[in-house]
């Protein structure tokens, strides 16, 4: 079962980490969340309208996180009302489809739209997301690196929430990355060789 | 496996369906001492053997409808979300709701709320009696089918915040029921007056502190106390608080949009409001001539805002309501109608269909739209019969019509919500060019739902505010504490008007009575209110916050009682519109003229608050009202918020929801992260409030 991983503590240790996914109408952000949250899959589930968010209990090295995975309608015209959301994020999620090139350009339009609304710091745990890779792919790999690399060298994954294929390895990476970065910045006043110790 | 022990099983308890043709599903409730702690779960009971196949159990279950024949009445809905298995840790429980003596709601304490269960065989009791080995339950006070849950740290809290005594808590009460006691009312409010006269002495010798301090303090306590009892039991008590607020020299000038609104204010009773059953066929009959004109439009319309229409007359009756077709029409003159707009339709379909792809490769507004439109489609009640399958031609009719709609109006073109608005006319009307007539007259009715710049949604959102302020001053301080105000849950009921919320046969029923116009403009938004205040206790009791009323609203999609809240909501409008003292913003809303002038002299108070109102802007959305339900605790809220401000502004308001955020360890997350959301939701709703300006 799933649930195997979860918390051995009472609630109150368990760190709550807000997780935004980005991308454009149709990539499969919903079916990201829910593939990785209840480990379903529904090819005809509705397109999101609103907000809406789902909790996952996650664990690594030791420490649980609760990853507050908020997923939003990716179509430009609700900009403004899925905007106020970004604040208080954790990491990002940017994704796209590979069957679907406009999707990928559009990525950089993602990104700076939440770095702006989010005000994040310049080293903000992104991870690029290439999703359904079940499908015939119109982009290349090589591509979506190339992207990655020219931006910050941002991480990259690719996925089938339909297939299980990489959807928990990819929020487990992005936590990881996360968890790096605080690590980093949180070494001075007090090292946390448990959480340094895997990475 | 072996470190597990079960302590509590029972079978058949069973899924309640949200209506008559949905499925209900039978599964085993337990309860299992595990080695990090106690779980409550509930599986199908034929989900022994195997784990993995945990969703494919119900969606065998399909139930066989009659379809592609609406004509032969068959009402049809299927159960569109798959009912998931439930598994909670004890810890994570916060709450329980037992309707009728045998259901069950859990509801998580971050606002996940389940479905309820039916127990077919044992009792509900029994579980409760197991629960109760764990932990402590209190019965709500407010909803008696509610029951809170906590333990330990949550009691000596408890205790803490009667120690604060800023404001009587029940808490503080040893032994009593839950009333305020002891001491005799006078005595009481003696106490509490001097409390109040404190609390605004040190306001005005050090406002930061005091406001500050204040509002963390009062923020538990006020969802916790009882207090509008004790000021109900204490008549004349509210007034006196009033008064006191008036006599601060000038404190009403600090914030010209505030306004008071005392007692007399209050709004009158809500009525009791019968609905009928549907309009039949011959029902219909009645109303039109031997040409087939229907002269009589106002009480056809009123009838099919009390009952909706029989299903068998639907095809029929929402061209009329959708304005395909015109009441004064005759036969011939609406066949003759049909067939131009028939053509027109397919003139603007071919206009799609012959733009080539080179053509396509300069035109990216149009390619975007395609490509939106066609995922979108695809994802659009594909569980519903009518929809459902691989190669479906209404599938395809559903892309053609939001194709055809794209030239039809290219300024604003596809927008996300409006295949859920299509696909319902579409199964009803099972015509392609009239469903796209129908749909253009829907989109007349709410186009601004869809504007570029949300203002519309923005607007109705505002309207929310204006009524709920209005109708429920408790709930709206709530919200408002709880940084809620924006009414942002509310945004997927109002753009596909409670599509996503209702199963088929309801959302056919809800819009055929919305579509009246009955009884007054913006209905919908009453409709909303009356789901609000359905949740209201839930979502105080539990002290849910932004996060988890979302949760929360989200998750009661498909158990909405239509009926019950179609009367609830027309109630509160028949409420609205018997009061006087309604402020303007609102009756704007609701369509109702402007109030007359002479209702606000009644009395010198009055004639204050209204002086007040004249002075300050009509969108009182910064309006402050001191009213029956609210009591003290909304009045001495008042003055902090109103306080904080004037006072402090932002920082102040950050200050203070600082302070407050830190009282939430019970909540289940750090410090930190508390002031975080606390902060981030803040500058959400400030954020939002700006845009609405």
């Amino acid at each position: 079962m799933n649930n195997s991983h979860r918390r051995q503590n009472s609630r109150g240790r368990s760190t709550v980490l807000k997780v935004v996914i980005l991308g454009d109408g149709g990539v499969g952000k919903s079916c990201l969340m829910n593939r990785f949250v209840t480990d379903r899959f529904d090819e005809h589930s509705f397109h999101t309208i609103g907000v809406e968010f789902l909790n996952k209990e996650i664990e690594l090295g030791g420490e649980t996180y609760t990853l507050q995975i908020w997923d939003t309608a990716g179509q430009e015209r609700f900009k403004s009302l899925r905007t106020p959301f970004y604040r208080g994020s954790d990491m990002c999620l940017l994704t796209y489809a590979v069957d679907d090139p406009p999707s990928f350009k559009n990525l950089e339009t993602w990104r700076k739209e939440f770095v702006y609304y989010a005000d994040v710091k310049a080293d903000f745990p992104f991870l690029v997301v290439g999703n359904k890779i079940d499908l015939e792919r119109r982009v290349t790999t090589e591509e979506a690196e190339a992207w990655c690399k020219e931006n910050g060298d941002l991480p990259y994954i690719e996925t089938s929430a339909k297939d299980a294929t990489n959807v928990e390895a990819s929020f487990m990476m992005c936590l990881r990355r996360w968890a790096n970065i605080e690590g980093r910045q949180e070494r001075m006043p007090m090292p946390d060789t448990g959480l340094l110790g895997i990475l | 496996m072996d470190e597990e022990l079960l302590v509590y099983e029972q079978d058949e308890v069973h899924t309640i369906p949200t209506s008559q043709d949905d499925l209900s599903v039978s599964g085993k409730l337990r309860i299992i001492e595990k080695r990090h702690g106690v779980v409550i779960e509930w599986r199908y009971s034929d989900d022994e053997t195997s784990t993995d196949n945990e969703w494919a159990v119900i969606n065998t279950a399909a139930v066989t409808f009659t379809h592609h024949n609406v004509s032969d009445s068959v009402e049809i809905s299927s159960p569109r979300r798959t009912v998931r298995p439930i598994s909670i840790e004890l810890v994570d429980l916060r709450s329980y709701k037992i309707c009728d003596n045998h259901s069950l709601v859990l509801i998580q304490r971050d606002g996940t709320t389940h479905p309820a269960l039916a127990f077919h065989s044992g009792s509900v009791h029994c579980f409760v009696e197991v629960l109760l080995r764990y932990v402590a339950v209190k019965k709500s006070e407010k909803d008696g089918d509610l029951y809170l849950v906590s333990d330990k740290r949550q009691a000596a809290q408890d205790q803490e915040l009667a120690a604060m005594n800023l404001v009587p808590s029940r808490y503080g009460m040893a032994g009593d029921g839950g009333g305020w006691s002891g001491g005799g009312p006078s005595g009481q409010w003696t106490s509490t007056h001097q409390r109040v006269m404190g609390f605004i002495n040190n306001l005005k010798r050090d406002p930061y502190t005091t406001a500050a301090g204040a509002l963390s303090k009062f923020y538990d306590t006020v969802l916790y106390s009882d207090v509008e009892g004790y000021v109900r039991e204490n008549d004349g008590g509210e007034d006196e608080v009033a008064e006191l607020f008036h006599s601060l020299n000038g404190f009403e000038d600090l914030e010209p949009g505030y306004e008071l609104l005392t007692k007399k204010g209050t709004l009158n009773e809500r009525p009791k409001v019968e609905r009928l059953s549907p309009l039949t066929h011959d029902d219909f009959q009645q109303y039109v001539d031997d040409d087939g004109r229907i002269h009589d439009v106002t009480p056809l319309r009123d009838r099919i805002f009390r009952g909706g229409l029989h299903p068998n007359l639907r095809r029929e009756v929402w061209c009329f309501l959708l304005n395909h077709n015109e009441w004064n029409a005759t036969h011939i003159q609406r066949e003759e109608r049909r067939r131009s707009r028939e053509d027109l339709y397919y003139t603007m379909k071919q206009q799609w269909r012959t733009v080539t792809p080179d053509q396509e490769s300069r035109f990216s507004g149009f390619k975007e739209r395609r490509s939106l439109i066609e995922k979108d489609v695809n994802r659009t009640d594909r569980n519903h019969p009518f929809y459902e399958g691989e190669h479906n031609l209404n599938v395809t009719a559903l892309h053609d019509i939001l194709m055809t709609y794209v030239m039809y109006n290219f300024d604003l073109g596809y927008v996300q919500g409006m295949s859920d608005l299509l696909a319902p006319i579409l199964y009803v009307t099972q015509n392609e060019p009239i469903a796209f007539w129908c749909f253009v007259g829907y989109m007349d009715m709410v186009y601004r739902n869809f504007d570029m710049d949300q203002s519309g949604m923005k607007q109705q959102l505002k309207d929310m505010q204006q009524v709920v302020r209005l109708v429920d001053p408790e709930l709206m301080s709530y919200l408002e504490i709880r940084d809620s105000a924006n009414f942002y849950f509310c945004f997927r009921w109002l753009l596909v008007r409670f599509k996503r919320e209702l199963n088929y046969a309801n959302t056919l029923r809800l819009w055929e009575v919305l579509w009246t116009g009955r009884p007054c403009p913006n209905f919908h938004l009453l409709l909303a209110v009356a789901l609000l205040d359905t949740e209201k206790n839930t979502i105080m009791e539990n002290k849910f916050g932004f996060t988890e009323i979302l949760k929360h609203i989200n998750d009661i999609s498909l158990r909405i009682d239509l009926d019950a809240t179609l009367r609830k909501a027309e109630a509160i409008y028949k409420q609205i519109a018997s009061s006087p003292n309604v402020p303007d913003g609102v009756r704007t809303v609701l369509g109702l003229p402007p109030q007359e002038p002479q209702q606000q002299h009644k009395s010198n108070k009055d004639e204050d608050a209204s002086e007040r109102r004249g002075s300050g802007s009509d969108e009182d959305v910064g309006s402050v009202n001191v009213t029956e339900g609210l009591g003290l605790v909304g009045v001495v809220s008042s003055m902090i918020g109103s306080a904080v401000r004037h006072l402090g502004g932002e920082d102040m308001m950050q200050a203070s929801l600082e302070a407050v955020s830190g009282q939430q360890q019970e909540e289940g997350t750090s410090h930190q992260r508390r002031d975080a959301e606390a902060e981030t939701e803040k500058r959400f709703e400030t954020a939002l409030s700006h845009q609405f300006v």
